[in-house]
């Protein structure tokens, strides 16, 4: 995969991300702030923002959401694999709720 | 209250209805509303269509320090946390949000029968907390926060998921579904 093909797939996700972001925050606000991590301002920022933002928002070479799990967080996940499957859900589900929040 | 508010009043019976539908007993309904007893079980009978249970609250804090209500309350009680913390929710509203997400999160898991930690029981667990008698505590291998006695000793507290006990989740009907699953995949092949 060269560099251009690499930041047209970056791009991609933003937009992705950033749409799905605003659909769930549009659909339930309470519940998306809570499954994506934000606060309350970021969510207000994000659920307000007109789809032409969106794009130009998201048309950048870097990516825009980060990964919500510090190290430890990870390990655990990575355990969980060898245990049933709903309660390893559940697991990754109250460690990430823990989670300290993106502002 | 001295004058009646018919504003309030209805705002009070919608929540009740919410809550009812939610499987609230009665006692939260009387705790959480000023309507009467007489009106709470009207509307109880005419949602669910049978009298209310009777009895009292289950009022053990026990229960949710074992194995699978743990794993569900603890994960109740960080979804709660966050809706008074971030989302600025507070009181019954809080818990009806926090139990929405909780049940969202799991209905796959029990589709089949009761959730592990119903409506009532989540609301106890809330007040527990509310009043010290269980509170949150960090795992030390995973870092994840889980319901616990607020006196115990939390030193060195590893929670039920990263010290699986070992009969924990080895339950008659997890054993059933297991014998169906596998009839299933040779009925398939």
């Amino acid at each position: 995969m060269n560099m251009q093909d690499l930041n047209a797939e970056i791009r991609e996700a933003n937009l992705t991300y950033l749409m799905l972001a605003q659909q769930m925050l549009l659909a339930d606000r309470i519940g998306a702030m809570y499954r994506l991590g934000i606060n309350a301002e970021l969510a207000d920022v994000m659920a307000r923002l007109t789809p032409a933002q969106l794009v130009k928002m998201a048309s950048t070479d870097m990516l825009i959401a980060r990964f919500r799990m510090d190290e430890r967080t990870v390990l655990g996940m990575l355990n969980d694999y060898s245990k049933e499957r709903p309660m390893a859900r559940t697991h990754s589900a109250i460690m990430l709720a823990a989670q300290p929040l993106e502002a | 209250m001295a004058q009646k508010s018919l504003v309030n009043e209805a705002q009070e019976t919608r929540l009740v209805i919410e809550l009812i539908e939610m499987g609230a007993r009665l006692q939260v309904l009387e705790s959480e509303t000023s309507l009467s007893r007489e009106r709470l079980i009207k509307l109880y009978k005419e949602i669910r269509r049978e009298s209310p249970p009777k009895g009292l609250l289950p009022f053990s804090t026990e229960w949710f320090t074992t194995w699978l209500p743990n794993i569900h309350g603890s994960l109740f009680a960080n979804i709660h946390r966050y809706m008074t913390g971030h989302a600025g929710l507070s009181g019954i509203q809080a818990t009806m949000q926090a139990y929405r997400l909780y049940r969202e999160h799991h209905h796959e898991a029990d589709a089949d029968g009761e959730p592990v930690l119903a409506f009532t029981r989540a609301w106890t667990l809330v007040r527990f907390m509310d009043s010290g008698m269980l509170n949150l505590t960090p795992c030390t291998q995973c870092g994840g926060h889980f319901v616990t006695h607020t006196y115990d000793l939390h030193n060195s507290f590893v929670c039920g998921m990263c010290h699986m006990p070992s009969r924990a989740g080895k339950t008659r009907r997890a054993r059933a579904a297991g014998i169906a699953a596998e009839a299933a995949l040779q009925d398939a092949a």
